[in-house]
């Protein structure tokens, strides 16, 4: 099917396909998975800038959709979120023109598709590296030590600043720049940490096409040893902000297409569905080293798309299609798998206890 | 059919900030349509679970 405003042809069943996979990793992991979109889409053939125009459109949905379901659970720090966004709003309009730039140069398709390829490949290495080693040993928590106690006490600038008595002594008074961030769990860090780590997400999110959510996410943890839970909720407030400002700035210059992204958005909400539901039934972080190996697959397929078109090989870019959709679609499977065994475990345990309710009530009026 | 549709898309497109709200819009009902379809689908399949459940589970709450 031809697909005008992109000017790409793609199969529609491809783009449900990749949709579907996408939204029972997002259900499952509770991250964007905007890197796996934008990266789909280019390994399906989509134009870059109409790729990551479009991934961040989908980004913004699944956000929204994701935020409304987390929004009972109060899973989000506020304080942090809204730090986060301000560094996240300058940081994104920085990243669109950035590569607005790289492609009136045209080389917006192979900056994108090598940075994309270093980072997925980075994180894939240590999402994997980490999960190896939480199975070699009990995992451990260094809050105070480690990244997290480093990103806690660094210290930039003043503690404290001294309004100006501008309007009346009501408005007078001091800001703390070191607040504390009780949800999580957080006693004291500089205001601007959140704020430069906004501003470098929101950058190299509006330059991909992603969320931020598969940086941020790491970040929150691993950087600054916040609960899982709580980094999910933070980061899906702040994907909203970037996915929303990012797609309204790349739809201004004509560069989404929405009957993409709304095919693809449909059939995701089947699988975020499901994959939510599978986290009833089944250990996430046990089975976080398939994330990392999905981000470390989705790397390496990048990276052979983007050779592949340097190359003019037909047969790379398919080998490149087949690996991402392969192997994300089989990480999707064993999840959709884990939860019908669940389920059926848990309705056959639920026969043989009736069945022995039963057993008993029928001996009873006999004894 | 498709092509009238796409046609139309392609001369909405020409007007920017009309189009990039319209886009943004969609997006944001289609994402909010689906969350309370979904929402509607989990709550009658949770009112559908433990009336098919309480006869054969026996679990009828007295306890001896």
């Amino acid at each position: 099917m031809h697909f005008p405003i992109a000017d790409a042809t793609v199969s529609p069943l491809l783009l449900a396909l990749l949709g579907m996979i996408v939204g029972t990793m997002t259900g499952f992991f509770g991250v964007g998975g905007g890197f796996l979109i934008t990266g789909g889409l280019l390994v399906l053939g989509v134009p870059t800038i109409y790729a990551v125009g479009t991934g961040l459109l989908m980004v913004m949905g699944t956000a929204i959709t994701s935020t409304l379901r987390h929004r009972r659970l109060g899973n989000v720090d506020i304080r942090l979120a809204v730090l986060i966004v301000c560094g996240t709003i300058p940081g994104v309009f920085v990243g669109e023109r950035v590569n607005a730039t790289l492609a009136e140069a045209g080389v917006a398709g192979p900056v994108v598709g090598g940075v994309y390829f270093v980072l997925l490949l980075s994180l894939g290495s240590l999402m994997v590296g980490n999960w190896l080693r939480q199975l070699r040993y009990s995992p451990r928590r260094t809050v105070g030590g480690g990244l997290p106690g480093w990103f806690r006490s660094v210290r930039v600038g003043p503690d404290r600043v001294r309004l100006p008595t501008l309007l009346g002594a009501r408005f007078s008074g001091e800001v703390n720049l070191r607040p504390a961030f009780p949800r999580a769990g957080i006693e004291e860090m500089s205001a601007l940490v959140p704020v430069f780590a906004g501003f470098t997400i929101g950058f190299v999110a509006a330059l991909l096409g992603a969320g931020g959510g598969f940086l941020l996410m790491p970040f929150l943890v691993y950087g600054l040893g916040i609960p899982p839970a709580v980094a999910i909720g933070t980061d899906l407030f702040q994907i909203i902000i970037t996915g929303s400002l990012g797609a309204f700035l790349y739809s201004l210059n004509g560069n989404v297409d929405p009957v993409i992204a709304v095919i693809m958005f449909a059939s995701a909400s089947v699988g975020t569905q499901l994959g939510a539901l599978a986290t009833r039934f089944v250990n996430a972080s046990r089975i976080l080293g398939l994330f990392g190996i999905t981000v470390l697959n989705a790397g390496v397929a990048v990276g052979l798309g983007q050779l592949a078109r340097l190359l003019g090989s037909g047969g790379l870019e398919q080998v490149s299609q087949v690996l991402l959709l392969g192997v994300s679609g089989a990480v999707a499977v064993t999840i959709l798998m884990l939860l019908t065994t669940a389920v059926v475990t848990q309705a056959r345990r639920g026969r043989r206890l009736s069945a022995l309710r039963e057993a008993r009530a029928g001996r009873r009026p006999v004894a | 059919m498709h092509q009238a549709f796409f046609d139309f898309l392609l001369e909405l497109s020409r007007h920017r900030i009309l189009w990039a709200v319209c886009v943004i819009a969609a997006m944001a009902v289609t994402a909010v349509v689906l969350y309370f379809f979904w929402d509607l689908v989990g709550r009658g399949v949770a009112l559908a679970r433990p009336r098919r459940r309480s006869p054969s589970d026996g679990n009828t709450g007295r306890r001896h």
